[in-house]
């Protein structure tokens, strides 16, 4: 009996987390659950989704990666001078900018697959390099533009009936990646890669390969995620992705407890993105200073991490 | 821990102080084992064996893969527990919690992989964790006195004063034994100590085991070398199955003898019986493989069409390296190998053998074979045939195709399990060894299936039931099988034909009615 109510508190506990620190910052201050506030979270948990998606795939199969958040915040910053000081179209400049984060995914997977180099200390430096690409690219200050061309704001900033664009996006993007991970060949091959590799060569599966493909889907989420934030933001920095960094690897975590017991997957992974946006959001609004938010962040990722790795230990004992 | 006293060469006084008489004594037992014995679920590791080592011999100990000499060991050095019997050291009862409590009472162990760290300086290597202190900072002069104080008194020439990663293999060897008895050692345990040394180290080696015997320090020297131990030891004790067989003086044994007490047994009816079905067809073709590591060196074998061929040989002899050139793990630099007539290709591909028909179910299941992170007992099942289970478009994986397959590999092979979304970490050793047969068994198409240690950690029931499984496959399926194994018997029992590998070569070639296990074990050591 304890044993399954365990079992039940560990699949739905992020939930019911999300649901209560939501109602507790809700009492504390109403404005919290207003509608419009409500849309805040969501676009901005959108943004933290995405790039978590990118973390995730990537850590299924075994890494990890620390410069997607840089890496979007620069591609953001170079559609914002392609539109500004290129005239570049809307469409052409985000079909760039994921064009770019898909190349830099597959640098950064050749790094750790076939240089060997750990890709904690790879994507570290890719995402370092990024910034610094980026301060270059603009000079070092936030770029905007009184008048954005038409469009250009309805990926971050419209909604479609009730619901933010960003967020349908994100919805269709995690039940398609959910479907492929879940249900298919490749998917499975994956979570192979992740468990074993040793084992999944033993089965004949092309680990590099399998890698590699989670490296592209990295770049084609981390892409759009930039998209969508200097959409929302309507202006871009260099430092603009900083700040997502450990909160990506957080969600990723944090939302392998969620659902599936100390594995990495989709849905978890975007209900972490939202506790963790309604964290940081409510704390801002309930009035604690706003460096609180980095304190739960750091707090959240130790928790998230322990948890997987105690679960881990039970499983290899059980 | 006070520098002033290091007893590496103790005061006649402080001897007598702990109640030892110096002498070359050679009566004085130093470690005593009375019917110590160790066992683990379903397994009798050491049964009930009686054992005295005496200050200042030599003690060899023999025996097979599984003979119980490294659990043995692992009772005295304190790194498990005994369940059952006890020791006794310079003849009061001990009670071996602990490492650290065997540390202290002079037992001292050297292993067959090095324990050093690489960039520290021999000197620095020998006094680890002991250091001569100065205050608080280490006394490095007196630690470079004091290691050249312990050399010589075992005479030999190894720098002292340079990284240990520059030395060679039986340099670092030598540091590793000085560090042993460096401090106040009664009891010196080496573990195939000549395995990566040449035959002219290992002279050396030997000169330096013999002055340490003058000291009065006793020395049990585990070998699967017959000559080195006949050579080298004063007594010798032949283990088998976990028991202690016999304790003779090294001069009453030959090679012969010794052969023949480590494989004698009695082989009861523990294997199903075993029906000439070969045919003259052969499948495998093997000439001259050399892989590009150098382990395997002109290995030329063949395979017919259904029969059972076991490959013997020591750990370490280069049968799964063999293995994994077969499956396309590891590439071949030399030579040919033809399957079914075709040439298999020398750039390794797993894949290409899986669609030929060529299966391993590989050693050591934790590593390489089972996944116990992110995968089911459902999903362990199908991921070896996921391309034949999913649609053509986007690969989806049919999910009833893998039931059935589930089911299938639970019915042929009799699975234990609670059911198939456990975590595979649930299931017995036995049921896992199923299980990753399983999961090659129920893909279509198997024509040779290299099974290598199979019977690993695994209970006798659920063995006899493999054996008979295999001799099916071979009799009514019409496959192929190609058998590893270090433990001899099972290899007797069950195959039709076998080679036997011995450093990265095959010394040996037996047809079942030439089957005799003291030929093959004198081909294999």
């Amino acid at each position: 009996m304890k044993k399954i109510l365990g079992k039940v508190l560990l699949r739905y506990g992020v939930l019911l987390t999300t649901l209560i620190l939501f109602m507790i910052f809700a009492s504390i201050e109403p404005q919290f659950a207003s509608g419009e506030n409500i849309l805040n979270l969501f676009r901005e948990a959108c943004v933290l989704g995405l790039l978590g998606l990118a973390v995730t795939v990537v850590t299924i199969t075994g890494g990890i990666d620390l410069g997607v958040a840089p890496g979007a915040g620069m591609t953001g910053v170079l559609i914002l001078v392609l539109i500004k000081n290129h005239s570049y179209s809307v469409a052409l400049s985000f079909s760039i900018g994921i064009a770019l984060m898909i190349v830099i995914g597959i640098f950064k997977g050749m790094l750790v697959v076939n240089f060997r180099v750990p890709s904690f200390v790879a994507t570290l430096g890719v995402g370092t390099i990024s910034i610094g690409f980026a301060r270059l690219l603009t000079g070092g200050g936030t770029f905007y533009m009184a008048e954005w061309p038409k469009g250009f704001l309805f990926l971050g900033q419209g909604q479609i009936g009730p619901v933010p664009v960003q967020a349908i996006l994100i919805v269709v993007i995690g039940v398609i990646v959910s479907i492929l991970l879940e249900k298919t060949r490749l998917g499975r091959y994956f979570y192979a890669v992740g468990g074993s590799m040793e084992a999944a060569r033993h089965v004949g599966i092309r680990t590099k390969l399998v890698k590699h493909y989670a490296w592209i889907l990295n770049g084609i989420f981390g892409g759009i995620c930039a998209c969508v934030l200097v959409s929302m933001l309507g202006a871009g920095s260099p430092e603009m992705g900083t700040g997502f960094v450990l909160s990506a690897v957080a969600a990723t975590f944090l939302g392998a407890v969620a659902f599936k017991e100390g594995v990495p997957n989709v849905p978890g992974t975007l209900l972490a993105a939202m506790l963790l946006t309604i964290l940081s959001n409510g704390s801002t609004m309930v009035g604690l200073r706003f460096y609180w938010k980095d304190v739960f962040q750091g707090l959240v990722l130790i928790l998230a991490v322990g948890i997987v790795a105690l679960i881990k230990g039970f499983k290899l004992n059980e | 821990m006070c520098s002033a006293r290091l007893p590496y060469r103790p005061s006649s006084t402080a001897l007598l102080k702990r109640g030892i008489t110096v002498q070359n004594n050679n009566d004085v037992s130093v470690l005593e084992c009375r019917k110590l014995s160790k066992s683990f679920p379903g397994i009798l590791a050491c049964d009930q064996i009686d054992l005295s080592i005496r200050q200042g011999e030599i003690h060899g100990i023999v025996g097979e893969n599984g003979a119980g000499k490294s659990t043995l060991c692992n009772l005295i050095t304190g790194v498990l527990p005994p369940t059952g019997g006890e020791i006794r050291f310079l003849d009061k009862p001990v009670r071996i919690t602990h490492p650290s409590v065997a540390h202290r009472l002079g037992i001292k162990m050297v292993y067959q992989e090095r324990n050093l760290v690489p960039f520290l300086t021999g000197a620095q290597n020998i006094c680890l964790g002991e250091e001569p202190r100065n205050g608080p900072l280490i006394d490095e002069k007196r630690m470079l006195k004091i290691a050249e104080e312990v050399k010589l008194k075992v005479d030999v020439a190894v720098p002292l004063d340079v990284p240990v990663s520059s030395l060679s293999a039986s340099g670092q060897q030598m540091i590793e034994i000085l560090r042993a008895v460096y401090r106040d050692s009664k009891l010196l345990i080496l573990d195939e100590p000549t395995s990566s040394l040449t035959d002219d180290d290992a002279q050396g080696l030997f000169k330096l085991i013999r002055l340490i015997r003058e000291k009065n320090v006793a020395i049990i020297y585990i070998s699967h070398k017959i000559e080195e131990i006949l050579s080298l030891c004063d007594r010798v004790t032949i283990m088998r199955d976990g028991k202690k067989i016999t304790t003779r003086a090294a001069d009453e044994l030959d090679r012969a003898t010794c052969i023949k007490l480590i494989a004698n047994r009695d082989i009861q009816s523990l294997y199903p019986p075993v029906n000439d079905v070969t045919s003259e067809e052969t499948i495998l073709e093997v000439s001259d493989i050399c892989d590009e590591s150098g382990i395997l060196k002109e290995i030329s074998m063949q395979v017919q069409k259904r029969e059972v061929v076991g490959l013997y040989g020591l750990v370490g002899s280069g049968r799964t390296e063999f293995a994994e050139v077969l499956f396309g793990l590891r590439s071949y630099s030399r030579g040919e190998i033809s399957y079914f007539g075709r040439t298999l290709p020398a750039r390794a591909s797993a894949l290409t053998r899986i669609h030929m028909g060529l299966f391993l179910s590989p050693e050591d299941r934790r590593r390489k074979g089972l996944f116990y992170e992110n995968f089911d007992l459902r999903q362990n099942l199908s991921i070896s045939q996921l391309d034949l289970l999913s649609t053509k478009f986007m690969g989806f994986v049919k999910r009833d195709k893998e039931m059935q397959v589930c089911n299938r590999a639970a019915d042929m092979l009799d699975l234990k399990f609670r059911n198939f979304e456990q975590n595979i970490g649930g299931l017995s050793g036995g049921n896992k060894q199923k299980a990753l047969i399983g999961r090659w068994l129920t893909r279509p198409g198997c024509r040779l299936f290299i099974m290598d240690e199979p019977t690993q950690g695994v209970d006798v029931g659920t063995k006899y039931e493999l054996y008979v499984l295999l001799r099916r496959l071979v009799e009514e399926e019409e496959l192929s099988v190609i058998f590893i194994s270090s433990e001899l018997p099972e290899l007797v029992g069950v195959c039709d034909r076998m080679y036997v590998f011995k450093e990265g070569r095959i010394t040996g070639e037996l047809v079942r009615k030439d089957f005799d296990q003291e030929t093959i074990l004198s081909y294999a050591l």
